[in-house]
This record gives structure tokens, sequence and C-alpha cells, in this order.
């Protein structure tokens, strides 16, 4: 019995210990990436890190923003009206596109593509001893390596989910103008009646956060490889599956707040 | 710079890999870092140079100590010193070219593209470099990693050097341009930390020998004192650069003198 508490509370710790060590570590990111633009170096890295997670990723956030707005308004244009409730196809639009879907499904994206990309990256670097390489020539490896990395997918995740609701709301016009002659005028002017500045500023900040621990994340574990290359495939799966519980988790803790604040 | 190491450890997990190892090493010198696989030379050299933080003890550069140094006096000391690893470690998504030309574009932002390519042209040039600087590493092979890997802890003009095992996989020729190249480091002042078993770096270039076994520090001292050393083990790893085969000769002369016709008296 008391090999069992023993072991419970050592497991407690160990859990505590690493939660605290990997908050450092995210301060110390956060930091390098608040100094960075005053420090006259190449941006090469974070130019490659929008090009990769950004540009590189709208053809998937095209089709599945499309299908999305596609699916919505199908469902909501049949349903809603038999509770007499047709008008609130905009706000679910909204909610669900702009509010809630959008900017977490385009994490989920970032985070199989992105994350397990620089999880992977970073822990070849260690393998290699190309970290220690950056070290010994003086170059502080989380202000060259990692702050271009986090503010990379932070700035594409927001702009990227700008780009989901822009499609995922002209898929739904589509959709609604194969069934209904609706002018485009119409449509625009019934969401933005049912958008409100709240909605806008809180997908980004989604978005944003999503950016934040997607990125940390990855980089956390590429760097926690130690020794050997059998590593880097486990860390950048463990980089993907806690990034997307932290996603659900700020995601939900976030919206939780929206609704206590309106 | 003087480097002095006080009473260094290194561990990794429960795993002591460097035990309590303490050595002064002079501006200037030259020393052959040896030892048999596995013995923490490779360790050894980057706790010396700050790459590892040790886990116990104290480094000191010049008056310094490692332990206060604020982070932009750390990469001072860094930048003041050159690194060849074993294996090259170059950076593999750039190409030779930018491999050499980072670390000048990073501590000297102010620095013209031109004036960072004809230095870098210069020590390519110096070195017999003449492979095509746009390739990437995976492109070279191992010996042209190893020069490449050489021209970029030098390409800061550091004040010391450290080479972990710096001829392994170069051809004769890089060989002799690479002892021309710590001659001539040597002359100019610089502090060298070579690792390996060369015999030529030994009996040419290297002031003293730094020998390592199983993570201890056994002995550091000249070449001339140590090759006339009684203790066997230090004899053994020497006797892979050195030819020590009076050693042998005693042994043999010991077995021989002691038997009475039975192998086991």
């Amino acid at each position: 019995m008391t090999a069992i508490v023993e072991r419970l509370g050592q497991g407690v710790f160990d859990r505590a210990r690493n939660f605290a060590y990997a908050m450092g570590f995210f301060l110390l990111v956060l930091k390098e990436s608040f100094f960075y633009f005053r420090t006259k170096q190449s941006r090469r890295v974070l130019t490659f890190q929008i090009l990769f997670t950004g540009i590189e990723a709208l053809p998937v956030i095209t089709i599945l923003s499309l299908g999305l707005g596609a699916i919505i308004i199908i469902q909501g244009v049949s349903l809603l009206p038999q509770f007499g409730q047709g008008q609130l196809v905009y706000v679910i639009l909204i909610t669900v596109i702009t509010r809630e879907l959008g900017p977490i499904l385009t994490a989920f994206i970032i985070a199989a593509r992105s994350g397990t990309a620089i999880a992977t990256e970073l822990g070849n670097m260690v393998v290699n001893h190309e970290i220690e390489a950056y070290i010994a020539n003086g170059i502080d490896p989380i202000g060259y390596l990692a702050a271009p990395r986090f503010i990379g997918v932070t700035v594409s995740l927001i702009l990227l989910n700008v780009y989901f609701n822009i499609f995922g709301l002209l898929g739904s016009f589509v959709v609604t103008s194969l069934v209904t002659t609706i002018d485009f005028k119409d449509y625009f002017f019934n969401l933005m009646n049912a958008m409100s500045v709240a909605d806008i500023i809180f997908s980004f900040l989604k978005s944003a956060v999503s950016g934040m621990i997607i990125s940390t994340v990855a980089i956390y574990y590429g760097l926690k490889v130690e020794q050997a290359s059998t590593e880097v495939p486990v860390m950048a799966i463990k980089s993907v599956g806690q990034g997307f519980i932290l996603l659900i988790l700020a995601n939900a803790f976030l919206t939780v707040m929206f609704y206590l604040g309106t | 710079m003087r480097i002095v190491l006080d009473h260094v450890s290194y561990s990794s997990g429960n795993t002591v890999l460097i035990d309590d190892v303490s050595c002064e090493l002079e501006e200037g010198v030259a020393v052959l870092v040896m030892g048999p696989s596995g013995s923490g030379k490779t360790l050894l050299m980057k706790v010396m140079a700050s790459i590892l933080p040790p886990s116990s003890g104290e480094i000191r550069y010049g008056e310094k100590a490692l332990s206060t140094m604020s982070d932009r006096e750390l990469q001072k000391i860094r930048t003041g010193q050159g690194f060849v690893f074993q294996d090259a470690a170059l950076w593999q998504n750039l190409t030779v070219y930018q491999n050499l030309a980072l670390p000048l574009e990073y501590h000297y932002p102010r620095r013209g593209a031109a004036q960072i390519r004809s230095h870098i042209l210069a020590l390519c040039r110096k070195m017999d470099f003449q492979e095509d600087l746009s390739h990437r590493p995976t492109l070279l092979s191992a010996g042209e990693r190893k020069v490449a890997s050489i021209l970029r802890a030098l390409v800061l003009d550091p004040h010391t050097v450290y080479m972990d095992e710096p001829s392994a996989g170069l051809d004769s020729a890089s060989s002799a341009y690479l002892l021309d190249i710590l001659k001539d480091l040597k002359r100019k002042g610089k502090t060298l930390i070579i690792g390996g078993h060369d015999s030529q770096i030994a009996s040419m270039i290297a002031d003293r020998i730094l020998v390592m076994d199983e993570g201890r520090l056994v002995a550091y001292d000249t070449v001339q004192n140590l090759v006339r050393t009684d203790n066997r083990r230090i004899r053994a790893i020497l006797s892979d650069v050195f030819d020590l085969s009076s050693t042998y000769d005693a042994d043999i002369l010991d077995i021989l003198g002691s038997s009475d016709g039975d192998p086991f008296a």
C-alpha cells in the first residue's frame, strides 16, 4: 500500500516538475520572441516558417472551409425552418465558423502539419549535434531557431483563420445560391448583422493562443530528443497528441470565458 | 585565454561520465586529449567549451567563473572559440557557404555581404577547399565535411580552437594542410585543444597531453614526461601514438625471470 502511494506521489511530483519546466520553457521562448525584431539578424527562418505553415497550408484550408461552410448551411437551411427559426442560420454560421470550429479546425491541421515538422526537424538537429554547433558558435538556439518558429506559426494561424472564415462563409453562400435566389449583397449584409466585434476579437484570440500552443509544444518536444534518431518520431507524435489536448482545453476555456463575459 | 577546470564533473541521469577533473590550460598551449573510446574525451572538450554545463565544479575562463557569467559574457566566450565536432555537425538545411557565413552574419550584422563573402573565400583558399560552396553538406564526402567544419570553426578567428578527431576521414593531402593550419594557429598564439590519437599532431603540435580514462583525468603533462612514465595504463593509452615497446620487453623479462619450469608457480 505504501509503495502504491509512493509511486502515485512520485508520479504527481514528476508531472508537476515537468509542467513547471514546460512553463519556464514557454516563458523563455516568449521572451526571445519579444526581443526577436530588436536584433539585426536574418529573417530567413521566420520567412520559411510562414511560407511552410501559412502559404503551403492554403489548399487544404480552402477545401476544409468551403466544405464546412456548405455543410452548415445545408443543415441549417433544412432543419431550422421546421422550428420557425430560419433567420438563425446566419448566427449559427458566425458562431460555428468564426468563433468555434474555424479556429480549432485550423489549429488541428497546423498542429498535424507544422507541429510534426518542427518537432522532427529540431529532433534531427539534436541527434546530428547541430544544436550544439549553434551553441558552440555563440548562436542562441532559442533566439535563432525557436523564436521565429513561435512567431511564424502564431502569425500564420491568425491569417489562416481569417482565410478560413472568408472561404467558409463563401462556401455557404455558394450552396445557398444553388438552392435559393439570394443576392450576395443581401447575404453579406445578413452575415455582418449576425457578426459582432467580439466575435472577431475572440476568433483572433483563439488563433493566437492556438499558434502559441502548437509551436511551443512542437519546439519543446523536438529539443527533448536526447541521443537516438528513433526518439524523433516518438517526440513528434507526442507533440501532436499533447498539442491536441492543450488546444481543446484552451479553446474550451476561452469559450467559457466568452460566454461568461457576454 | 587561460582555462581552469576545478573539480569538474558531468553526469547524465545517475551515470557519472566525467569524474572530478581538475587542470589548468595556459593561454597559447596546444593540448592533445587522449584516451580509449568512451573515456570522456569528447564530453570533456564540450564541457570545457561551455557547450555542455558541468554537473558540479567550476570552470574559469581567464579570471571569470562560468557560473557567474551573464548571457552576454558567455556569448563572448563562445564567439572567441571554435569547435570542430567529430562528425562535423554542419547545419544540414544550409549550404556550405551559409554554414560559414551564419556565424559572421549573426555576430557582425553590420558587415556587408561582399565583405563576408571575401573573408570566406580567402579562408577557403587558405585551406585549399575547392568544393562548390552552394552545395548542401549531404553532397560532400566525409572528409570534405570535416574540412568545411574546420573552416566554420576558424571563420570568427577564435583565440581558442577545439578539434575533436580533426584528421579522421581526411586524405593525406588534407591532413598535411590541417597540420599546416595547426602550426599556423600555434604560431599565432592560439590555444589548441585537440582530441584524438594523431601521432603527427602529438609530435609536431602538442605541448601537453591530457589523458582520460573512464571519465577521470589520469595524466596531464608534457609529452617528454609522459613517455617516461611507469604507469602501465597510461603507457598503454599512449602506445597508440608513441612507440613504447620498452614496456612490453620488461613484461617479457619479468615472466621469463620468475619461471622455474612451472607455469603455475
